[in-house]
């Protein structure tokens, strides 16, 4: 799987071809576009939430970092790779 | 529509006015007017350019166009039109089986109605009804004839039209079920003696009106069979994105949806079924399971799940 690259200040959005929702404790997101089906984890389950308005990598990792209670450098880089695949997938955008 | 003979059924909860002959389908004697048209005549090569071009079938936002080798040619529109253009050498047996098949498919799809891929019975007890996914080939027929004789009552045989509403439900379909020969061959008791029977392409037709359930019943579970090559038999209860993957599996005519452009629009009853009921997967021992023995314990799953 290709990964696109991202930084801190990337602005990322949902893809607004995508639907999601929790079928028992798996979160499930589809693509209206193409019918593919997407099983996440929960951090792909509060990113998605988050994402409900569009915001940088940086503030994702702000609201991250007080949820899991992880360490700052954990948190952006399991961010920034968890997002630049769910981009390579085109579950998100990245809008600037 | 044109001046033709007229027959009016109920199908899938929706008035049927056919051109098509359909004597296996449940007649309709009201004055409602009809939810589906179904006309035989010339369909036209492309009626509208095709979005999206699938095996035998091309789609736009409310259009599939299928296109047979030997069949027919069939256009579904808007979920309330099924124009069908039998070729001179089919059947009409073939053409039956297409238009009630591929072609209502298709038109669930359009009305947002799910269509499984599976048999479906309501127990004696009038509890909730189960739906039993299988491939074709499976036994899925075969196990319906074994509930049948318990006193199950048929929903349909092959294509398990789902409603979602606050329940989910199971619309009734076709009081028909088609068994093989060899399937015949394990029942010698007289209700099925009783039963007209009628040869249908390589399987026997057999119209069961008094086994029929009229009327929209709860789903209360699913169960997903699968053939093994082991001695042993394996039962597994499905939870989450494997419940919600297995059932995508068995959505009849699936390609419809996504070449119509709304493969979202099952999204959400998927994710109901898979949340708020019991899904079990069979994967049958080699040799077969004695219909009878299987239908047996699927009743204890449902006793013991306390379904």
């Amino acid at each position: 799987m290709g990964k696109t690259a991202i930084n801190l200040d990337s602005v990322i959005a949902r893809n607004d071809d995508i639907v999601a929702g929790f079928v028992d404790a798996d979160f499930m997101m589809m693509s209206i576009e193409t019918g593919d089906y997407y099983q996440s984890n929960q951090m792909g389950a509060e990113i998605w939430e988050i994402l409900e308005s569009p915001c940088t990598v940086a503030a994702l990792c702000d609201i991250l970092e007080s949820r899991f209670k992880a360490t700052r450098d954990v948190v952006e880089r399991e961010v920034t790779t968890f997002i630049s695949e769910l981009a390579a997938q085109d579950i998100i955008r990245i809008t600037e | 529509m044109s001046q033709r003979t007229e027959y009016r059924h109920t199908l899938y909860g929706l008035v049927v006015s056919s051109q098509i002959a359909c004597p296996q389908l449940y007649k309709y004697d009201g004055n409602a007017p009809p939810d589906v048209i179904i006309e035989k005549g010339m369909v036209a090569d492309i009626v509208h350019p095709g979005k999206y071009r699938g095996f035998k079938f091309e789609a736009s936002e409310h259009e599939v166009m299928i296109k047979t080798d030997t069949i027919a040619r069939m256009l579904i529109s808007a979920g309330s039109h099924i124009f069908i253009q039998p070729y001179p050498e089919s059947s009409d047996d073939d053409v039956r089986m297409l238009l009630l098949g591929w072609g209502m498919g298709a038109l669930l799809h359009q009305r947002g109605i799910l269509p499984l891929h599976a048999a479906s019975v309501v127990p004696p007890t009038d509890g909730p009804c189960m739906a039993i996914c299988a491939n074709s080939g499976t036994g899925k027929s075969t196990l319906t004839a074994a509930f049948l004789q318990r006193g199950y009552r048929l929903l349909d045989d092959n294509l398990s039209a789902i409603l979602s509403g606050d329940k989910i439900s199971i619309l009734p379909g076709c009081p028909e079920l088609k068994l093989g020969e060899q399937s015949l061959e394990l029942w010698s008791r007289d209700w099925i003696r009783e039963v007209p029977t009628s040869p249908c392409r390589d399987k026997i037709s057999m119209l069961l009106p008094k086994h029929f359930e009229k009327n929209a019943q709860p789903l209360g579970s699913v169960f997903i069979l699968s053939t093994g090559d082991s001695l042993r038999g394996r039962i597994k209860t499905l939870r989450g994105s494997e419940a919600f993957f297995l059932l995508n599996q068995n959505i009849f005519c699936y390609r419809f949806a996504v070449g119509m452009g709304r493969p979202e629009c099952h999204f959400e009853t998927l994710a109901k079924i898979a949340n708020r009921t019991p899904i079990f997967s069979i994967e049958l021992s080699r040799p077969r399971p004695h219909p009878d023995r299987l239908a047996a314990m699927i009743e204890d799953l449902v006793a013991v799940n306390r379904i």
